[in-house]
């Protein structure tokens, strides 16, 4: 967790407001994300986040990304629908990271138009995670 | 056509385990459905876990609210394989009860009657290969 933290500025900015729970709003610096991702984290006894794929557009990266888990108490094995996160760099440092539930949204938000079908920088990474 | 056993079991299917009224009944035609020392293996992804009786399994579905504010399974098929054992697929629909995250997974439980009564649950995870195949971290 801590090397995770080292990619994120200091003064990082999570922002749940395009995702499938966008009333949970914007969390702001490390403390902020940490006390998110333990929320996050409860429900879970087992957990994994898996990126899928990579497209990188100037100083932006999106990342599609399963993830899922079982829950604490019911034993229960289930998953997210996938999602996209939107990395927003600085000095290689995330300073912002947007999460978004639809796809072509999130490739808008990096200013790719023509949605899912723009042909640039894109890294499949499924193969590897199966 | 399904038999009536198939047809039974189809009553546990279908509810919001984590909402009380749902819950109650679906215990009740659960108590009707299963013999009362049944064995379910419903989560075969923690191994050898097994749900001992009737008891157990009211247990097991009470402790759903825990983790989740909605919790269904919701069958798409059901298949008679041979006299007294029914195979049902579909899937969970479930939402996370603090993270309020939409959250899903394929099922598939097979039924083993004997006398009209369940005594035996087994689920398999033929129907999961994104969770199976991925590491915990």
């Amino acid at each position: 967790m801590d090397a995770l933290f080292e990619f994120y500025d200091p003064e990082v900015e999570w922002d749940m407001s395009h995702s499938y729970v966008p009333d949970m709003g914007v969390f702001h610096g490390h403390d902020g994300v940490r006390a998110f991702f333990r929320e996050w984290r409860a429900f879970f006894a087992e957990y994994y986040a898996e990126p899928e794929q990579f497209v990188g557009v100037d100083d932006s990266v999106v990342v599609r990304v399963r993830q899922g888990g079982r829950g604490r108490s019911s034993t229960v094995g289930v998953e997210m629908p996938a999602y996209w996160q939107v990395y927003r760099l600085r000095d290689g440092r995330a300073l912002r990271v947007e999460i978004y539930r639809d796809e072509t949204e999130a490739l808008e938000a990096v200013g790719l138009r023509d949605g899912p079908s723009h042909q640039v920088a894109r890294r499949d990474h499924r193969r590897d995670t199966r | 056509m399904l038999s009536n056993d198939a047809e039974r079991i189809r009553t546990i299917y279908g509810i919001d385990w984590t909402a009380v009224d749902a819950r109650t009944r679906g215990l009740a035609a659960a108590a009707e459905l299963m013999s009362p020392d049944v064995k379910a293996r419903i989560s075969p992804e923690v191994g050898d876990r097994v749900l001992d009786g009737i008891g157990d399994f009211a247990t097991f579905v009470e402790g759903l609210e825990e983790d989740f504010s909605e919790f269904r399974y919701d069958v798409e098929a059901a298949e008679e394989t041979a006299p007294g054992e029914v195979v049902l697929t579909g899937v969970i629909h479930a939402r996370g009860r603090h993270s309020r995250m939409p959250l899903s997974a394929p099922f598939s439980h097979s039924w083993s009657f004997v006398d009209g009564r369940a005594v035996r649950v087994q689920a398999s995870l033929n129907r999961q290969p994104g969770f199976s195949a991925s590491r915990p971290v």
